[in-house]
Protein backbone atom coordinates (compact mmCIF):
# COMPACT_ATOMS: atom_id res chain seq x y z
CA UNK A 1 0.00 0.00 0.00
CA UNK A 2 2.71 2.46 0.96
CA UNK A 3 6.02 1.11 -0.30
CA UNK A 4 5.09 -0.12 -3.78
CA UNK A 5 3.94 3.30 -5.06
CA UNK A 6 6.93 5.05 -3.50
CA UNK A 7 9.38 2.52 -4.95
CA UNK A 8 7.73 2.85 -8.36
CA UNK A 9 8.12 6.62 -8.14
CA UNK A 10 11.81 6.34 -7.31
CA UNK A 11 12.35 3.88 -10.19
CA UNK A 12 10.60 6.19 -12.64
CA UNK A 13 12.55 9.22 -11.43
CA UNK A 14 15.84 7.33 -11.69
CA UNK A 15 15.31 6.81 -15.43
CA UNK A 16 16.60 10.37 -15.76
CA UNK A 17 20.40 10.70 -15.72
CA UNK A 18 21.63 12.40 -12.51
CA UNK A 19 22.59 15.66 -14.24
CA UNK A 20 19.16 15.92 -15.84
CA UNK A 21 17.51 14.98 -12.54
CA UNK A 22 19.34 17.79 -10.79
CA UNK A 23 18.45 20.23 -13.54
CA UNK A 24 14.72 19.43 -13.33
CA UNK A 25 14.75 19.44 -9.54
CA UNK A 26 16.50 22.80 -9.21
CA UNK A 27 15.23 24.85 -12.12
CA UNK A 28 13.92 28.26 -11.14
CA UNK A 29 10.25 27.37 -11.42
CA UNK A 30 10.63 24.24 -9.28
CA UNK A 31 12.56 26.19 -6.64
CA UNK A 32 9.88 28.85 -6.47
CA UNK A 33 7.18 26.21 -6.01
CA UNK A 34 9.13 24.57 -3.16
CA UNK A 35 9.36 27.99 -1.58
CA UNK A 36 5.61 28.62 -1.92
CA UNK A 37 4.65 25.14 -0.71
CA UNK A 38 6.97 24.74 2.25
CA UNK A 39 7.28 28.30 3.53
CA UNK A 40 3.54 28.94 3.30
CA UNK A 41 2.74 25.59 4.94
CA UNK A 42 5.19 26.28 7.73
CA UNK A 43 3.75 29.74 8.39
CA UNK A 44 0.20 28.35 8.31
CA UNK A 45 1.11 25.52 10.69
CA UNK A 46 2.91 27.88 13.10
CA UNK A 47 -0.03 30.30 13.15
CA UNK A 48 -2.33 27.38 13.82
CA UNK A 49 0.09 26.19 16.50
CA UNK A 50 -0.70 29.39 18.42
CA UNK A 51 -4.42 29.62 17.69
CA UNK A 52 -5.05 25.86 17.72
CA UNK A 53 -3.51 25.61 21.19
CA UNK A 54 -5.64 28.55 22.28
CA UNK A 55 -8.79 26.90 20.93
CA UNK A 56 -7.91 23.59 22.62
CA UNK A 57 -7.27 25.47 25.87
CA UNK A 58 -10.59 27.30 25.68
CA UNK A 59 -12.46 24.08 24.89
CA UNK A 60 -10.87 22.19 27.78
CA UNK A 61 -10.78 24.84 30.49
CA UNK A 62 -13.73 27.16 30.09
CA UNK A 63 -17.48 26.75 29.91
CA UNK A 64 -19.48 28.86 27.53
CA UNK A 65 -22.69 28.52 25.54
CA UNK A 66 -22.64 26.26 22.46
CA UNK A 67 -19.31 24.78 23.57
CA UNK A 68 -20.26 21.25 22.54
CA UNK A 69 -21.24 22.38 19.07
CA UNK A 70 -18.06 24.40 18.61
CA UNK A 71 -16.03 21.44 19.84
CA UNK A 72 -17.71 19.21 17.26
CA UNK A 73 -17.31 21.66 14.37
CA UNK A 74 -13.53 21.84 14.77
CA UNK A 75 -13.45 18.66 12.69
CA UNK A 76 -15.28 20.36 9.84
CA UNK A 77 -12.23 20.49 7.51
CA UNK A 78 -11.98 16.69 7.77
CA UNK A 79 -15.57 16.31 6.62
CA UNK A 80 -15.58 18.94 3.91
CA UNK A 81 -14.06 17.70 0.63
CA UNK A 82 -10.98 19.83 -0.05
CA UNK A 83 -12.20 21.07 -3.41
CA UNK A 84 -15.40 22.30 -1.77
CA UNK A 85 -13.32 24.03 0.87
CA UNK A 86 -11.23 25.69 -1.83
CA UNK A 87 -14.32 26.81 -3.68
CA UNK A 88 -15.98 28.42 -0.70
CA UNK A 89 -12.75 29.93 0.67
CA UNK A 90 -12.05 31.44 -2.74
CA UNK A 91 -15.56 32.95 -2.78
CA UNK A 92 -15.47 34.32 0.76
CA UNK A 93 -11.99 35.81 0.46
CA UNK A 94 -12.36 37.15 -3.10
CA UNK A 95 -12.69 40.91 -3.70
CA UNK A 96 -16.49 40.79 -3.59
CA UNK A 97 -16.81 38.00 -1.04
CA UNK A 98 -17.95 38.43 2.55
CA UNK A 99 -14.51 38.81 4.11
CA UNK A 100 -12.56 39.75 0.99
CA UNK A 101 -14.72 42.83 0.37
CA UNK A 102 -13.75 44.11 3.81
CA UNK A 103 -10.05 43.57 3.11
CA UNK A 104 -10.07 44.91 -0.46
CA UNK A 105 -10.23 48.64 0.57
CA UNK A 106 -7.11 48.04 2.67
CA UNK A 107 -5.36 46.80 -0.45
CA UNK A 108 -5.21 43.20 0.75
CA UNK A 109 -6.05 40.62 -1.86
CA UNK A 110 -6.43 37.11 -0.49
CA UNK A 111 -8.02 34.89 -3.12
CA UNK A 112 -5.83 34.13 -6.14
CA UNK A 113 -2.65 35.19 -4.33
CA UNK A 114 -0.15 33.46 -2.10
CA UNK A 115 -2.09 34.71 0.91
CA UNK A 116 -5.04 32.68 -0.33
CA UNK A 117 -2.85 29.58 -0.44
CA UNK A 118 -2.00 30.32 3.18
CA UNK A 119 -5.68 30.67 4.11
CA UNK A 120 -6.49 27.31 2.53
CA UNK A 121 -3.58 25.69 4.38
CA UNK A 122 -4.69 27.24 7.67
CA UNK A 123 -8.20 25.92 7.09
CA UNK A 124 -7.02 22.41 6.35
CA UNK A 125 -4.43 22.05 9.14
CA UNK A 126 -6.29 23.60 12.09
CA UNK A 127 -8.03 20.42 13.38
CA UNK A 128 -4.72 18.55 13.53
CA UNK A 129 -3.32 20.95 16.13
CA UNK A 130 -6.54 21.26 18.16
CA UNK A 131 -7.15 17.52 18.24
CA UNK A 132 -3.54 16.75 19.18
CA UNK A 133 -3.33 19.26 22.02
CA UNK A 134 -6.83 18.80 23.44
CA UNK A 135 -6.51 15.29 24.97
CA UNK A 136 -3.12 16.06 26.50
CA UNK A 137 -4.46 19.23 28.05
CA UNK A 138 -7.39 17.25 29.42
CA UNK A 139 -5.07 14.71 31.05
CA UNK A 140 -2.93 17.33 32.71
CA UNK A 141 -3.03 17.22 36.49
CA UNK A 142 -4.72 20.11 38.17
CA UNK A 143 -2.65 19.64 41.33
CA UNK A 144 0.46 21.04 39.68
CA UNK A 145 -1.31 24.26 38.81
CA UNK A 146 -2.79 24.51 42.27
CA UNK A 147 0.66 24.03 43.72
CA UNK A 148 1.94 26.83 41.49
CA UNK A 149 -0.86 29.10 42.66
CA UNK A 150 -0.18 28.24 46.28
CA UNK A 151 3.46 29.15 45.77
CA UNK A 152 2.33 32.56 44.58
CA UNK A 153 2.68 32.30 40.83
CA UNK A 154 0.47 34.59 38.77
CA UNK A 155 -1.86 33.12 36.17
CA UNK A 156 0.57 34.02 33.40
CA UNK A 157 3.52 32.51 35.29
CA UNK A 158 1.50 29.37 35.93
CA UNK A 159 0.76 29.03 32.26
CA UNK A 160 4.16 29.97 30.90
CA UNK A 161 6.39 28.17 33.42
CA UNK A 162 4.23 25.26 34.64
CA UNK A 163 1.68 24.28 31.99
CA UNK A 164 3.39 25.20 28.76
CA UNK A 165 6.75 23.35 29.02
CA UNK A 166 5.21 19.85 29.25
CA UNK A 167 2.65 20.83 26.62
CA UNK A 168 5.24 22.09 24.14
CA UNK A 169 6.19 18.70 22.57
CA UNK A 170 2.50 18.03 21.93
CA UNK A 171 2.07 21.40 20.26
CA UNK A 172 5.10 20.57 18.11
CA UNK A 173 3.55 17.23 17.15
CA UNK A 174 0.35 18.99 16.16
CA UNK A 175 2.24 21.59 14.14
CA UNK A 176 4.19 18.81 12.40
CA UNK A 177 1.00 16.94 11.51
CA UNK A 178 -0.68 20.11 10.29
CA UNK A 179 2.40 21.09 8.35
CA UNK A 180 2.64 17.79 6.49
CA UNK A 181 -1.06 17.96 5.73
CA UNK A 182 -0.67 21.49 4.37
CA UNK A 183 2.30 20.45 2.20
CA UNK A 184 0.27 17.69 0.59
CA UNK A 185 -2.82 19.83 0.18
CA UNK A 186 -3.91 20.05 -3.44
CA UNK A 187 -7.69 20.29 -3.81
CA UNK A 188 -8.33 23.57 -2.04
CA UNK A 189 -5.10 25.40 -2.90
CA UNK A 190 -5.45 24.70 -6.60
CA UNK A 191 -8.81 26.51 -6.56
CA UNK A 192 -7.96 29.45 -4.32
CA UNK A 193 -4.61 30.13 -6.02
CA UNK A 194 -4.32 31.64 -9.49
CA UNK A 195 -1.55 29.08 -10.19
CA UNK A 196 0.67 31.75 -11.70
CA UNK A 197 4.27 30.60 -12.06
CA UNK A 198 6.71 32.22 -9.60
CA UNK A 199 3.83 33.69 -7.58
CA UNK A 200 1.45 31.22 -6.03
CA UNK A 201 2.11 28.01 -7.92
CA UNK A 202 2.47 25.20 -5.40
CA UNK A 203 4.62 22.15 -6.03
CA UNK A 204 1.76 19.60 -6.26
CA UNK A 205 0.18 21.70 -9.00
CA UNK A 206 3.51 21.87 -10.82
CA UNK A 207 3.52 18.06 -10.78
CA UNK A 208 0.05 18.08 -12.27
CA UNK A 209 1.11 20.54 -14.97
CA UNK A 210 4.07 18.31 -15.87
CA UNK A 211 1.73 15.34 -16.14
CA UNK A 212 -0.54 17.29 -18.45
CA UNK A 213 2.48 17.84 -20.68
CA UNK A 214 3.11 14.05 -20.66
CA UNK A 215 6.39 14.75 -18.85
CA UNK A 216 6.06 11.77 -16.50
CA UNK A 217 9.66 11.55 -15.37
CA UNK A 218 9.75 15.31 -14.80
CA UNK A 219 6.70 14.99 -12.58
CA UNK A 220 8.19 12.10 -10.61
CA UNK A 221 11.47 13.95 -10.14
CA UNK A 222 9.63 16.79 -8.42
CA UNK A 223 7.62 14.20 -6.48
CA UNK A 224 10.83 12.60 -5.21
CA UNK A 225 12.21 16.00 -4.19
CA UNK A 226 9.02 16.83 -2.30
CA UNK A 227 9.09 13.48 -0.56
CA UNK A 228 12.75 13.95 0.39
CA UNK A 229 12.17 17.46 1.76
CA UNK A 230 9.14 16.26 3.74
CA UNK A 231 11.12 13.36 5.21
CA UNK A 232 14.01 15.62 6.22
CA UNK A 233 11.61 18.12 7.80
CA UNK A 234 9.73 15.40 9.68
CA UNK A 235 13.04 13.99 10.92
CA UNK A 236 14.03 17.44 12.07
CA UNK A 237 10.73 17.87 13.88
CA UNK A 238 11.21 14.46 15.54
CA UNK A 239 14.61 15.55 16.82
CA UNK A 240 13.09 18.79 18.04
CA UNK A 241 10.45 16.77 19.88
CA UNK A 242 13.05 14.52 21.43
CA UNK A 243 14.88 17.64 22.53
CA UNK A 244 11.71 19.15 23.98
CA UNK A 245 11.08 15.93 25.92
CA UNK A 246 14.63 15.70 27.22
CA UNK A 247 13.54 16.11 30.86
CA UNK A 248 10.71 13.59 30.72
CA UNK A 249 12.65 10.69 32.23
CA UNK A 250 14.29 12.59 35.03
CA UNK B 1 -3.65 37.45 52.17
CA UNK B 2 -6.56 35.37 50.94
CA UNK B 3 -8.64 38.39 50.10
CA UNK B 4 -5.84 40.13 48.23
CA UNK B 5 -5.13 36.94 46.33
CA UNK B 6 -8.79 36.58 45.50
CA UNK B 7 -8.88 40.21 44.40
CA UNK B 8 -5.95 39.77 42.07
CA UNK B 9 -7.70 36.72 40.66
CA UNK B 10 -10.88 38.75 40.19
CA UNK B 11 -8.99 41.43 38.33
CA UNK B 12 -7.84 38.88 35.80
CA UNK B 13 -11.27 37.39 35.26
CA UNK B 14 -11.46 39.07 31.86
CA UNK B 15 -8.86 36.57 30.64
CA UNK B 16 -11.25 33.66 29.90
CA UNK B 17 -13.68 35.96 28.11
CA UNK B 18 -10.97 37.41 25.89
CA UNK B 19 -9.52 33.98 25.12
CA UNK B 20 -12.94 32.58 24.26
CA UNK B 21 -13.63 35.59 22.03
CA UNK B 22 -10.31 35.14 20.19
CA UNK B 23 -10.92 31.40 19.72
CA UNK B 24 -14.42 31.89 18.36
CA UNK B 25 -13.39 34.80 16.14
CA UNK B 26 -10.59 32.69 14.66
CA UNK B 27 -12.93 29.76 14.07
CA UNK B 28 -15.42 32.11 12.41
CA UNK B 29 -12.82 33.59 10.08
CA UNK B 30 -11.33 30.25 9.11
CA UNK B 31 -14.24 27.82 9.26
CA UNK B 32 -17.71 29.10 9.97
CA UNK B 33 -18.02 32.02 7.56
CA UNK B 34 -16.78 29.91 4.61
CA UNK B 35 -19.17 27.10 5.55
CA UNK B 36 -22.16 29.42 5.96
CA UNK B 37 -21.23 31.03 2.66
CA UNK B 38 -21.26 27.61 1.03
CA UNK B 39 -24.89 27.03 1.99
CA UNK B 40 -25.74 30.62 1.14
CA UNK B 41 -24.32 30.29 -2.38
CA UNK B 42 -25.98 26.92 -2.91
CA UNK B 43 -29.46 28.19 -2.06
CA UNK B 44 -29.03 31.76 -3.34
CA UNK B 45 -31.14 31.12 -6.41
CA UNK B 46 -33.75 29.17 -4.49
CA UNK B 47 -34.39 25.56 -3.78
CA UNK B 48 -35.35 24.35 -7.27
CA UNK B 49 -31.98 24.91 -8.99
CA UNK B 50 -30.34 23.22 -6.02
CA UNK B 51 -32.58 20.20 -6.45
CA UNK B 52 -32.17 20.05 -10.22
CA UNK B 53 -28.37 20.07 -9.79
CA UNK B 54 -28.69 17.34 -7.23
CA UNK B 55 -30.58 15.02 -9.58
CA UNK B 56 -28.29 15.43 -12.59
CA UNK B 57 -26.93 12.02 -13.70
CA UNK B 58 -23.34 13.34 -13.62
CA UNK B 59 -23.70 14.32 -9.99
CA UNK B 60 -25.42 11.08 -9.00
CA UNK B 61 -22.72 8.98 -10.62
CA UNK B 62 -19.87 10.98 -9.07
CA UNK B 63 -21.46 10.88 -5.62
CA UNK B 64 -22.07 7.14 -5.88
CA UNK B 65 -18.48 6.49 -6.99
CA UNK B 66 -17.09 8.52 -4.06
CA UNK B 67 -19.30 6.69 -1.58
CA UNK B 68 -18.50 3.27 -3.05
CA UNK B 69 -14.72 3.82 -2.99
CA UNK B 70 -14.86 5.09 0.59
CA UNK B 71 -16.92 2.05 1.55
CA UNK B 72 -14.32 -0.25 0.01
CA UNK B 73 -11.14 1.47 1.18
CA UNK B 74 -12.05 2.25 4.80
CA UNK B 75 -12.95 -1.33 5.87
CA UNK B 76 -9.92 -2.71 4.04
CA UNK B 77 -7.72 -0.29 5.99
CA UNK B 78 -9.41 -1.36 9.21
CA UNK B 79 -8.68 -5.00 8.39
CA UNK B 80 -5.06 -4.11 7.63
CA UNK B 81 -4.78 -2.46 11.01
CA UNK B 82 -6.12 -5.57 12.71
CA UNK B 83 -3.53 -7.67 10.89
CA UNK B 84 -0.81 -5.33 12.04
CA UNK B 85 -1.95 -5.71 15.63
Amino acid sequence: MLFVPITAMFLKASTEPPAKFWEIATNELALSTYNVTFVTSLLAALLNGVFGTLIAWVLVRYDFPLKQIIDATVDLPFALPTSVAGLTLATVYSDNGWIGSLLAPLGIKVSFTRLGVGVAMIFISLPFIVRTVQPVLQEMEHEIEEAAWCLGASQWQTFWKVIFPPLFPTVLTGVALGFSRAVGEYGSTVIIASNTSFEDLIAPVLIFQRLEQYDYSGATVIGVVLLAISLVLLLGINFLQAWARRYDNI
Amino acid sequence: MTTSKRNSRKQQSWVPGVLIAIAIAYLFLVQYIPTINLFFEAFKTGFTPFLSNLTKPEFLHAAWLTLLLALISVPSLAINFQDAL
